[in-house]
């Protein structure tokens, strides 16, 4: 496949990488001559650089010949015009990221076909939906969901203190069927067997019914808790939509911002959410509007290096859970290591999500775990896929390091078992260590 | 300059008043009744005047930029003028004897409150009383946005004045020029008076009385061609037109602007004044059922149509009547007496405090209460789904403020003058809020001609200051506060620079 990225910013960067790892031909556009040495250096990319709406260049490149254009610029205008252009020279697949909000709403604009936008991609729209996601299992890592939401993965980190630690996962037994797809250790991923042992500081990833969650978890000495209020500091666009999607929930939102004028502006846009003027490392505002009762505390401004500060002074403070978001992707692993429970990274999650979107459209989702540590597809068999269907699980040969997490039948979902039958229209949840993505699409294609 | 324009639009002014009287005087002529030539002359006389007015401060230089106290200033001076013009053809037709009674009457027409002092209206000529309930509709929607609808060119003037002269905390333009805005609202304004006249005529009311209870109800007026008010007709369809009038006029116009521009009704349905309300008509009206009640053994269509009917009639502040509400156990009348203060919606042709300004200050409160927890919150308002200005905020408290004062103050001045205390408070309730009947000595059985000569005009002031929302008025008097502060800063100015404080920036430039 011939992919062209408009835009080497942090998530051009990271999909340029990732599509150039397996295989397809990539061609990076950037403006900025510094940047494209960096990119240059590091990837396996022709780089140009120039304008990604110039049809000039466009033309050099060969676009008539490219199945896919992602514009992920800082300027939505010159994104969007690029994804307009390769309209005309018939690329197949377009990804725009927008970031105005005015821009990204169902309106005419957005649904005009002249624009030529299969996907149109908000970063902060992302980020927000993302520990939207988390705050429903407030306990996890990281959530997510697959066949119509009635399978969910969960991530959870075994401390010190938890019962299940030692246990064997064959000794592991709870009323109902779950499956521990994978336990990282020390930035190592582990398909586990049976008589593996679950060890304190290990992330499980967890596959089960997500009606039966709640039950599962226990299991591993999880209780599920119930997110009531939230604190923000920082009054960025994540925090904007984050807000006006937890108050659709019903929680107590406070946000703290800096900029009076701002938090005049978030006051107009919101309806129940506290709109505080302050400075978020404040310790006395933090205890006045009580960070120590709060049961999730994010920290969204702009500095990545404040963000941390403050959700670390958080935790100390006694908020349950703290979240920050990083933009450098390389703090990441550093700060879960601190003691902040998650680091979220907009652009991580952008790339992640057009990356899903790009990939084979058999595919009904695809999700990178870990930064990239093991990912999880979500397919519908046909009748082509003659090595998976027809067949007991166990008698498939399934290469290492691939499993399959869920099976969704008929409307009902349950966690196979070895002796279980695939057969074609059924939906299924592969789970995958990354040595072993290529092997999916492989095993999937292949028939005989 | 600035009297010159205001001096010549008040002749524009009066001609509009002028062509107006016209159709009294074809009404006189149709029925046959000697008073048309009063009519004739007063319009003649206002006409003539009017233009005269007008051409001698005409100005003949290109305009220049009015200031915003001329804006006030026409649209104040300008109703007084107009109502001492209007009041000509009672006096000339014998149907008041003194000044005070006729400026009183055509004041109560103009700013729709509907307060009378004519006692004995089945006797008094129908084109006198088609002149009552013109001033009705004329003041209802505003004499001076027809005057912006009808006189072209005047740029920012008009916006002024336009907005000196609608209700309500926030004013908006429907189009992007303030002639076809004005001009909307008036055709609005026309449509739904014709609706509503023929709707009474289907009802089995005459064409005469359909008319002038039509502008009446329309402008939310409260004159009424019987004595009885809409209480002589006995009717129940004629009351339930009368009630669905009154409310539909008390509903922002724009509403009906936008639905008619977007073709649907979903702006009715997220407008939060609107189900405010609603909610007050429906509340109000419960309320007042299970106090009365008893009073009708339990005659319940009977009882649930007057509660309606008065409840509606207060709120919207039409004031007209279908039955003794003085007889009502005292609670509901009380829930009457409170309504006076509450008002429709703003931008309908409504008075008193208006739902707007109640749902700005019930917000602010709440807002306020959850500040004591949370000193640093930083809070914004909404009204009509818009963001509402801080400062807007604090001129709807002021505004609040003032109209407490006063009702306090006029109470008091109208009890000097030897009114009962109950007269007196629901009495200035009812002007300044636009109502019409009070409760005591001049409730809804009775007029306000036995009031003495004092109240009547302290009264007619108030009903002044209440259409013109206060501000309007009240800013012609602050001028010499204005002044002396000016004088102020000069001083402080002077003494800042003898202590050379401002020398560095001077040196700079």
């Amino acid at each position: 496949m011939q992919a062209v990225i408009i835009g080497a910013g942090k998530i051009g960067y990271n999909i340029a990488e990732t599509l150039s790892r397996e295989g397809h031909d990539v061609y990076v556009i950037e403006k900025d001559e510094e940047r494209k040495q960096v990119v240059e250096e590091n990837l396996d990319v022709q780089v140009m650089l120039g304008n990604g709406a110039d049809s000039r260049l466009l033309e050099s490149i060969d676009i008539e010949h490219a199945d896919l254009l992602i514009a992920v610029t800082e300027n939505d205008e010159l994104n969007m015009m690029s994804c307009m252009l390769a309209g005309q020279y018939g690329v197949k697949k377009t990804v725009a990221r927008v970031r105005k909000p005015e821009y990204d709403r169902n309106n005419k604009l957005a649904s005009n076909p002249a624009l030529n936008i299969d996907l149109m991609i908000n970063p902060e729209r992302v980020a927000a939906a993302e520990i939207a996601k988390i705050i429903s299992v407030p306990e996890a890592v990281d959530v997510n969901y697959y066949a119509k939401g009635k399978i969910t993965l969960l991530e959870l980190q075994i401390d010190k203190d938890n019962p299940s630690a030692g246990f064997a996962l064959k000794d592991l037994r709870g009323l109902h069927h779950f499956l521990v797809a994978a336990i990282l250790r020390e930035d190592t991923l582990i398909i586990p067997r049976g008589d593996d042992q679950i060890l304190p500081g290990d992330r499980v990833f967890l596959i089960a019914r997500t009606d039966q969650m709640r039950e599962v978890e226990k299991v591993l000495g999880f209780q599920r808790r119930v997110v009531h209020s939230v604190m923000l500091v920082g009054g960025s666009r994540v925090a904007f939509y984050l807000a006006q999607l937890l108050e659709k929930r019903g929680l107590e939102v406070k946000i703290i911002e800096k900029d009076y004028k701002h938090c005049k502006h978030l006051a107009g846009q919101l309806e129940e959410a506290i709109i505080l003027n302050g400075d978020g490392s404040d310790i006395d505002l933090l205890q006045d509007e009580g960070v120590q009762d709060t049961d999730l505390f994010v920290a969204l401004t702009e500095d990545d290096k404040l963000n941390i500060l403050v959700s670390l002074m958080a935790k100390r403070l006694g908020a349950k859970k703290t979240i920050a978001q990083v933009r450098r992707s390389d703090y990441l692993p550093l700060i879960e290591a601190v003691g902040i429970d998650i680091a979220i990274s907009p652009r991580l999650l952008t790339a992640e999500a057009v990356l899903r979107f790009v990939r084979n459209s058999e595919f009904l989702s695809i999700n990178v775990l870990e930064q990239g540590s093991a990912e999880v597809y979500e397919i519908i068999l046909n009748a082509h896929m003659r090595r998976m269907i027809n067949r007991p699980i166990k008698d498939l040969g399934l290469p290492k390091g691939i499993l399959i997490g869920a099976m969704f039948r008929n409307n009902d979902a349950v966690i196979p078992s070895g002796n279980d039958v695939l057969m074609p229209g059924d939906r299924i949840i592969i789970f995958a260590a990354a040595a072993a993505v290529r092997k999916v699409e492989h095993f999937l294609r292949m028939e005989g | 300059m600035g009297k010159r324009y205001v001096w010549s639009n008040i002749g524009s002014l009066l001609v509009i008043v002028g062509v107006s009287m016209l159709l009294p005087m074809a009404a006189g002529l149709y029925f046959r009744e000697a008073e048309y030539k009063a009519f004739g002359q007063s319009a003649l006389a206002t006409i003539f005047i009017g233009l005269l007015l007008h051409m001698a401060t005409r100005q003949r230089t290109k305009k220049k930029r009015i200031s915003l106290r001329d804006g006030y200033a026409l649209v104040t001076y300008g109703w007084i003028v107009v109502t001492l013009f209007a009041m000509v053809p009672y006096l000339l037709t014998g149907t008041f004897h003194n000044v005070t009674d006729a400026f009183f009457e055509t004041m109560s027409g103009f700013t729709t409150v509907g307060a009378s002092v004519l006692d004995d209206i089945e006797g008094t000529p129908q084109c006198v009383l088609l002149w009552r309930s013109l001033t009705h509709w004329l003041g209802g929607m505003g004499i001076l946005v027809l005057f912006v609808a009808l006189m072209a060119g005047h740029g920012t003037g008009a916006m002024q004045i336009f907005k000196a002269e609608s209700s309500g905390p926030v004013q908006s333009k429907l189009e992007p020029k303030i002639m076809e805005t004005a001009r909307v609202l008036w055709c609005i304004y026309m449509i739904t008076t014709m609706i509503v006249i023929s709707l009474y005529c289907l009802a089995g009311m005459g064409l005469f009385d359909a008319v002038n209870h039509g502008f009446s109800v329309i402008s939310t007026g409260g004159f009424s061609t019987k004595v009885l008010s809409i209480g002589h007709y006995h009717n129940a369809l004629i009351d339930w037109v009368t009630v669905f009038s009154m409310f539909v006029a008390g509903i922002n116009y724009s509403l009906y602007f936008y639905a008619l521009r977007t073709r649907s009704l979903r702006c009715f349905v997220h407008s939060l004044e609107l189900k405010v309300y609603a909610a007050v008509v429906v509340i109000a009206t419960v309320a007042v059922l299970w106090f009365i009640a008893p009073g009708y053994h339990y005659n319940l269509p009977l009882a649930f149509r007057h509660a309606a009917f008065q409840v509606v009639s207060i709120l919207t502040t039409t004031g007209f009547i279908t039955c003794d509400f003085e007889q009502w156990a005292l609670p509901a009348q009380f829930i009457l007496m409170l309504l006076m203060l509450c008002g429709a919606c703003a931008g309908s042709t409504t008075g008193g405090i208006k739902i707007d300004r109640h749902v700005i200050l019930a917000q602010k409160a709440v807002q306020e209460i959850r500040r004591f927890l949370h000193p640093r919150m930083v809070t914004r308002l909404k009204s009509n789904n818009q963001l509402v200005d801080d400062d807007v905020v604090l001129s709807v408290m002021t505004f609040f403020y003032i109209y407490l004062f006063l009702i306090v103050i006029g109470t008091y001045l109208v009890c000097m003058l030897g009114g009962g205390m109950l007269d007196s408070l629901t009495a200035v309730m009812s002007c300044l809020g636009g109502v019409g009947p009070a409760l005591g000595a001049w409730g809804p059985m009775e007029s306000y001609s036995s009031a003495p000569v004092g109240a009547k005009w302290i009264l007619s002031f108030l009903m002044l200051l209440g259409r013109l929302e206060i501000y309007t008025v009240l800013v012609l008097f602050r001028s010499p506060f204005q002044k002396r502060k000016h004088k102020k800063q000069e001083t402080m100015l002077e003494s800042l620079e003898e202590n050379a404080i401002l020398e560095p920036m001077v040196r700079e430039k």
